[in-house]
């Protein structure tokens, strides 16, 4: 790869809204050419689901979600036969229709993993939130990644038309198994600097003023420097930054009432607004503008 | 990245890859998770970049021999130390090989013959990032022979074996879920009927559904309780105790960890942190007057009553403590009944229980035994890693 084939790569991901500096351009170019599934870690908030999003947008192809939750099994994941309709075909046999057969590709229904694997064109399989699944669907995924197929027992297997380029994300709430770790390339994402939480700042809401935007993202970085149960990602920055906006604010030390009221944006359990009260709100206000 | 090279390309070539493979075995001396497919995708893809640019050399081997974030954290250090022959801040462990002489960066020439062997011989297990990671430590440990299965905990005085220890503890505690939610035996009890499966299935009858399929219920991972004394006199178990709920609190969903002495503490979010250093420092924000004395009847009521929906028919309560309690007697048995009552079962947990001349004379730990389904021992590895079969007979 040259710089131009990152730079460009780059220019790609901010026109589709995501800011990506050097290093995770680099990872991303080589992911989709080295096919083979990237694992993102960080925590909640840093914009892990978005970068699967742009790259989406960059190789202008469909993005495919699955949403990993405690309990996700295979009829949810991969797929599903349409047993209503089966059930219908049944009857309407009975009742004189042409036979057919009852375990037909047309009565599939496709859920995330086998839509992916039946795309005729390669898409984003974005794999989010692993960390919730459990343990025994992390193994049947592992299956899945490494050979891009899927058995049906009715059917038999069935082999990706084209090699979707997976993103999975992790906020590490619970520790993933080496078996799948070691079938990612990795990388981990962690909270922006100020550059380029302002650049990010700017691309996302470009009437938002710079020496307002200077300071949102001077006092963000300094609250993450507090301890606080849940530090503050970049969606909490830009739904402040908006919420201050909604306020008309020029300046953070404008109306300590109204910024007081838009912190609920950024602070969202009960121990970090007190705990905010306990290090001077007036403080970090001070020290941003 | 070096412009000044005095090899033809053939001999380039050869020497990188000979370096490449040198770097990714360093890398998995030092902990890294590399196996051989890491180290084939690496020759592969050196294709797709240009190796001399020492950026995109970097991007490529972080992205495909870093497995989780320490090993990202630590990655700029190790190439350095590789490449770039800097000195590390902490040791690292030497490749096999060492290294011939294909610099990358004309600035680092005259380190070159240093490269590999500046990365001095010691134990990558060092330092505050090392210990976060159990997974080497663990690996260490079970090579390792089995004499330090029945260290006791308590004797342990050097820094350096206490830090292994703890490491060792919480990779325990971290293997201990997946066996714990294994089912040993085909469940005799029918569940409720699925339909879907049930409609499914029947599709081969001609949509009659003659054979009912039944859900065969969720094993569910119990709830788990951990309410950990840190008086004085547990002070030699407590830290690796709490090592161990660590590991616990990080891989059970339902999970809550209490410490106490005269009054009880929730630790649950302060052991789930990723960070070690933070950890520490959450527990020392909770735990004034940690190491006094014990009120375990006292604090266990106190328990009961701010945190006691805790407390339900899957909760699996582990006491750990030695049972010395400075308050008042019936207090405690008030409190275990309640719990016992409210559990689904009760285990007690005192690290000295099976240590040679131990008996269970204090007060607190006679009560202990009248109320806890199973009393068992913790003051070494061997002990604490024979509480699994209880952990699963109770759970």
């Amino acid at each position: 790869m040259s710089q131009k084939d990152i730079a460009d790569f780059r220019t790609g991901l901010l026109k589709a809204g995501y800011v990506a500096d050097a290093e995770l351009g680099s990872a991303l170019w080589l992911v989709t050419r080295l096919e083979r599934p990237l694992l993102l870690e960080g925590d909640a908030g840093v914009g892990k689901t978005e970068i699967a999003k742009a790259l989406a947008k960059v190789l202008d192809t469909k993005l495919i979600r699955l949403q990993c939750y405690e309990g996700l099994d295979v009829s949810s994941a991969v797929y599903e036969w349409n047993y209503q309709h089966q059930l219908l075909a049944i009857r309407s046999q009975e009742a004189g229709a042409e036979a057919s057969a009852i375990f037909d590709p047309k009565y599939l229904l496709e859920r995330p993993l086998l839509a992916a694997i039946r795309s005729d064109a390669a898409p984003v399989l974005l794999i989010d939130e692993i960390d919730r699944a459990d343990e025994e669907f992390e193994a049947f995924l592992l299956e899945v990644l490494s050979d891009f197929q899927v058995s049906i027992p009715e059917l038999g297997t069935l082999e990706a038309k084209s090699r979707p380029r997976v993103i999975l994300t992790s906020n590490g709430t619970r520790q993933l198994s080496d078996a799948l770790r070691r079938r990612c390339l990795y990388h981990y994402v962690d909270y922006p600097s100020f550059d380029k939480e302002l650049q990010i700042l700017r691309t996302r809401l470009p009437h938002l003023s710079v020496a307002l935007a200077r300071q949102i993202v001077g006092f963000v970085q300094d609250l993450r420097k507090v301890d606080l149960v849940k530090r503050p990602g970049i969606a909490e920055t830009l739904d402040w930054a908006a919420a201050l906006l909604q306020f008309g604010l020029d300046k953070l030390d404008q109306d300590p009432e109204a910024l007081r009221a838009t912190l609920v944006c950024l602070l969202k359990t009960r121990e970090d607004t007190e705990r905010l009260e306990e290090v001077e709100l007036d403080r970090l206000v001070a020290r941003a503008v | 990245m070096s412009s000044d090279l005095q090899l033809t390309r053939p001999e380039v070539v050869d020497t990188l890859t000979q370096r490449l493979l040198q770097f990714v075995h360093l890398a998995r001396d030092n902990g890294y998770r590399v196996g051989v497919s890491e180290q084939l995708l690496v020759q592969q893809s050196i294709a797709l970049i240009d190796p001399f640019s020492e950026r995109q050399l970097r991007s490529l081997l972080r992205l495909i021999l870093c497995s989780e974030k320490r090993d990202w954290h630590r990655f700029d250090e190790l190439f350095n130390s590789f490449w770039h022959g800097e000195r590390s801040r902490r040791q690292l462990k030497t490749a096999g090989t060492k290294g011939s002489a294909l610099q990358l960066q004309t600035a680092a020439d005259s380190h070159s013959k240093r490269n590999a062997s500046s990365a001095t011989q010691g134990d990558a297990n060092q330092g505050e990032g090392e210990a976060e990671g159990a997974g080497q430590g663990y690996k260490e440990g079970a090579s390792r022979s089995s004499s330090i299965e029945k260290v006791d905990f308590g004797s342990i005085t050097d820094p350096e074996e206490m830090r292994r220890m703890e490491i060792l503890i919480e990779r325990l505690a971290l293997n201990m879920r997946r066996r714990l939610s294994r089912r040993k035996q085909t469940s005799k009890r029918h569940g409720s009927v699925d339909l879907r499966r049930t409609m499914r299935r029947s599709l081969s009858t001609g949509g009659e559904p003659l054979a009912l399929l039944r859900r065969e219920a969720r094993r569910r991972q119990p709830r788990m309780l951990l309410i950990l004394d840190v008086s004085r006199s547990m002070s030699m178990y407590s830290f690796l105790m709490l090592r161990f709920a660590r590991g616990i609190a990080r891989i059970f969903r339902d999970v809550a960890v209490f410490a106490f002495h005269t009054h009880i503490v929730p630790i649950t979010d302060a052991l789930r942190q990723t960070s070690l250093a933070r950890v520490r420092n959450s527990l020392n924000m909770l735990g004034s007057g940690w190491s006094g004395g014990t009120r375990i009847g006292e604090s266990l009521n106190e328990f009961i009553q701010r945190y006691g929906s805790w407390l339900n028919s899957r909760t699996l309560t582990c006491i750990l403590s030695d049972g010395y309690d400075t308050g008042d007697e019936s207090q405690l048995e008030t409190a275990l009944a309640d719990i016992k009552q409210r559990g689904r079962n009760l285990l007690w947990i005192n690290p000295l229980w099976q240590r040679e001349g131990y008996s269970p004379e204090s007060r607190g730990m006679q009560v202990a035994m009248r109320f806890a389904d199973q009393v068992a021992g913790a003051h070494n590895l061997e002990t604490l890693r024979s509480l699994e079969p209880h952990f699963t007979r109770l759970a």
